[in-house]
């Protein structure tokens, strides 16, 4: 369904209702196109542009969507508000604080909007590459929050709806098992997606 | 709406049965079946087989926050959420409410009560895995001098779990071992490479077993009425809407009605049952209707208690006569004690080199078995604790860790996690827990739930040789996984899951035994001092062995269900 179809079919039910969680997921089910206007929870408008910057470096467009293009980042602000703790949101507020703190200081910008992809490149980076338990201060808050991203947008992506029905081998009911059978005859290389 | 379905209510009925779940299943099918007007009743709402089961065909993306539960889930499921999973998106509304349904640990102790309320009980939520008892484990208690005899060897229970096991189907592979008498197998599902290597490289270097994990699911030809065979979606818990393993939904319940015997009753919360001071007999049960909280009397010639262990003995300690002031067939004081159920989380995990082109079909809802091998008759070595465990695990190719720290983000690292990942291998040790008396839960009428009836509190936590078992669970798991060339492996023996219960496998709350003075149930689950009680849930369990009990259940419900019958025919109930 069409983003704005259900927009529609919203309309005609609920009047234009002010976005529920559920109704927000109904969204973010529809593919190819990237929710806009989210409103995020966890983090400032700025810092989920960040966010969104920060999942896509991880997982890039190529031939198959980003992890913004099937709404990662939306998926990442609800889950932790919904799902985690008042500390855990606190947590990842801080984390995404420090990481704003040394992009704009390696970047020497001025406001968490004007970050780009170079910039949290650069971060990413220093954060998750190489030995990073020597960090400290900022830089280890971010890279734990870097890392802790990074594990939530991989695991949102592989379980949105796009990716886990078109890009992974998909099968919904396999009807048999076969224990062993060769990986390129069964999935052609992919891996299942459920 | 009527609480009665397949019947009306009647006028009288020959039995009754307390609890849907696997137990009550059974001993509804098979007294149905002997022609006695049945009454099942349910505490919890009705789950339609295939209908009610909502979530059963729901993709990740279908179910918020991929099924993770919210804060507000959790602060209502604080106790179910003990076990980690229980309490996922995809089935937390067959486990209950744990404000709804309140219980009590004493200071020190700690019981994990993971249940569910409505028509079908855990026979839903169930493990499947499905192993028969060996004269090892009958014999036990009487070799250790541990607790009291089993008044039942495998010989009398043999017939029945060949009984069961046709009507549900078990797949497995004979092995022909003395501590794990093989079943009616239907099918094994196959292990994988690096599981076969595991299997081999165990047996060779430490002479130990490995197999497929026995479990309740439909494999192969066989035609079960009803059922179509597993369709390895690994979807179980959320109810099966092919029938694809046992449950009371698929399996007992359409028998049951078949016969045109069976009224259920949902809605019924058991609040005790009735003794008849005169005839020394049960002449009933009172319910409370769960939304009403109506007062209602149901009589029958027998009634079997199939509520769970918890709850059942619950029931029978709130059942106070003048004959009975502590509690139906409490003469004994065994009533509520001697908790016990298996020991797990605690095992090894490691990763696997190679295999690198090979993938699986399906996903498989079981896993390799390894039966017990610790303190068997000929075991050489030195054990610094009584009984055994076995461990359930398995390998699969999920393991991405080592890609991610290699391409920490981009490109490369997206085409990495689209890819199967390394093959990664595990097992977990599901371990005895001995019987003690000090482990036990009483009534607190203090603290009482919304439809006036005590609260349960428990008095249970690990002791010494539950401790000293874990050691060498852990050790043997990480020594089995060396010997077949796992790398980076961990043992772990994870204090967060040191509680009774947690193994969903409770029992031993009105034990069985030759003597009614320190035992509560008889060889054939009748209470020794009410002959028409029967109690065929885990509260008759005497010791727990190690093995998955379930299958045991539903062989001594179908057992002392057709003694029941037997006794009625011959006009002795």
């Amino acid at each position: 369904m069409k983003r704005r179809d259900v927009l529609k079919n919203m309309g005609l039910g609920l009047g234009y209702a002010v976005a529920t969680p559920t109704i927000i997921s109904l969204l973010q089910s529809c593919q190819g196109e990237a929710a806009t206007g989210y409103q995020a929870v966890i983090f400032s408008q700025d810092e989920f542009g960040v966010l969104t910057t920060m999942v896509d470096v991880i997982i890039p467009k190529t031939d198959t969507p980003s992890a913004s293009e099937v709404n990662v980042p939306m998926f990442i602000d609800k889950f932790i508000s919904e799902t985690q703790t008042e500390d855990q949101h606190e947590n990842a507020q801080k984390g995404m604080a420090a990481f704003v703190a040394v992009a704009l200081e390696k970047s020497g910008k001025s406001s968490a909007s004007k970050l780009n992809a170079e910039d949290v490149e650069a971060i990413l980076a220093a954060t998750l590459k190489g030995d990073t338990d020597a960090l400290e201060g900022d830089l280890k808050t971010a890279a734990g929050f870097a890392s802790q991203m990074r594990g939530m947008a991989i695991s949102a992506y592989k379980n949105s709806e796009y990716v886990g029905e078109n890009v992974l081998a998909y099968l919904s009911i396999p009807g048999e098992y076969i224990a062993t059978g060769d990986l390129q005859e069964l999935t052609g290389g992919k891996a299942w997606s459920l | 709406m009527s609480k009665f379905y397949y019947n009306e209510n009647q006028s009288s009925f020959d039995a009754i049965v307390v609890g849907s779940g696997i137990s009550g299943g059974w001993a509804t099918k098979e007294l149905c079946e002997r022609g006695l007007k049945t009454l099942l009743l349910e505490r919890g709402r009705m789950i339609k087989h295939i209908e009610d089961y909502t979530t059963a065909h729901m993709d990740p993306w279908d179910i918020e926050n991929n099924g993770t539960p919210t804060q507000e889930q959790r602060a209502r499921q604080h106790k179910q959420a003990r076990t980690g999973y229980t309490i996922s998106r995809y089935h937390s509304h067959f486990f209950v409410d744990d404000i709804d349904h309140p219980y009590n640990e004493e200071e020190g102790c700690r019981f994990d009560w993971m249940r569910g309320y409505h028509v079908g009980g855990r026979s839903i939520m169930w493990g499947r895995q499905s192993y028969r008892w060996s004269d090892i484990a009958f014999e036990a208690n009487k070799k250790d001098g541990v607790g009291v005899d089993w008044p039942v060897r495998y010989k009398d229970i043999e017939p029945w779990y060949t009984k069961v096991e046709e009507h549900i189907g078990v797949s497995g592979e004979a092995l022909g071992l003395e501590q794990l008498p093989d079943s009616k197998f239907l099918p094994m599902m196959e292990l994988n490479s690096p599981e076969k290597a595991l299997r081999a490289a165990a047996m060779e270097q430490l002479g130990i077993t490995i197999t497929a994990g026995r479990t309740a699911h439909i494999t192969g030809d066989k035609q079960f009425e009803g059922r179509t065979k597993c369709q390895f979606r690994n979807r179980c818990m959320r109810g099966c809407p092919f029938g694809g393993y046992f449950s009371s939904q698929s399996s007992t319940l359409p028998a049951a009605v078949k016969t045109g015997n069976l009224t259920l009753r949902v809605d019924s919360i058991v609040s005790e049952v009735l003794y008849d001071e005169k005839t020394g007999k049960a002449s009933g049960v009172k319910i409370i209707d769960r939304e009403t909280k109506e007062e209602i009397v149901y009589e029958a010639k027998v009634v079997f208690l199939c509520a769970s262990a918890i709850a059942s003995t619950a029931i029978l300690l709130n059942s106070k006569s003048e004959r009975f002031p502590n509690g139906l067939g409490n003469d004994s004081d065994q009533l509520g004690r001697n908790i016990m159920d298996h020991h797990l989380g605690v095992g090894a995990g490691g990763t696997i080199e190679g295999y690198e082109d090979e993938y699986y079909k399906g996903r498989r809802p079981s896993g390799i078995y390894i039966p017990q091998f610790q303190n068997l008759p000929g075991d050489k070595k030195k054990r610094s604790y009584l009984r055994g465990f076995g461990y359930q695990g398995g390998a699969s190719r999920n393991n991405y860790q080592s890609l991610i720290a290699e391409y920490a983000y981009g490109k490369d690292l997206k085409e990495a996690i689209l890819k199967p990942g390394q093959w990664s291998i595990g097992i977990g040790g599901f371990g005895e827990i001995l019987p003690n008396p000090e482990n036990r839960m009483y009534l607190d009428y203090d603290k009482k739930d919304q439809w006036g009836l005590p609260t349960v509190t428990f008095t249970t936590k690990f002791r010494e040789n539950e401790y000293k078992m874990r050691e060498e669970m852990k050790s043997a798991a990480v020594e089995i996984l060396e010997a077949a060339g796992a790398k980076n492996v961990r043992g772990y023996d994870n204090p967060s899951q040191h509680g009774i219960g947690l193994g969903i496998h409770e029992m031993g709350t009105a034990r069985m035994g030759h003597d009614p003075k320190t035992s509560v149930t008889n060889k054939y689950n009748q209470v020794h001092a009410c002959k028409n009680v029967f109690m065929t849930d885990g509260a008759f369990m005497t010791s727990a062995n190690c093995v998955n009990p379930s299958l045991t259940y539903m062989a001594f419900s179908a057992r002392a269900a057709n003694y029941a019958a037997d006794q009625i025919e011959k006009g002795l109930l």
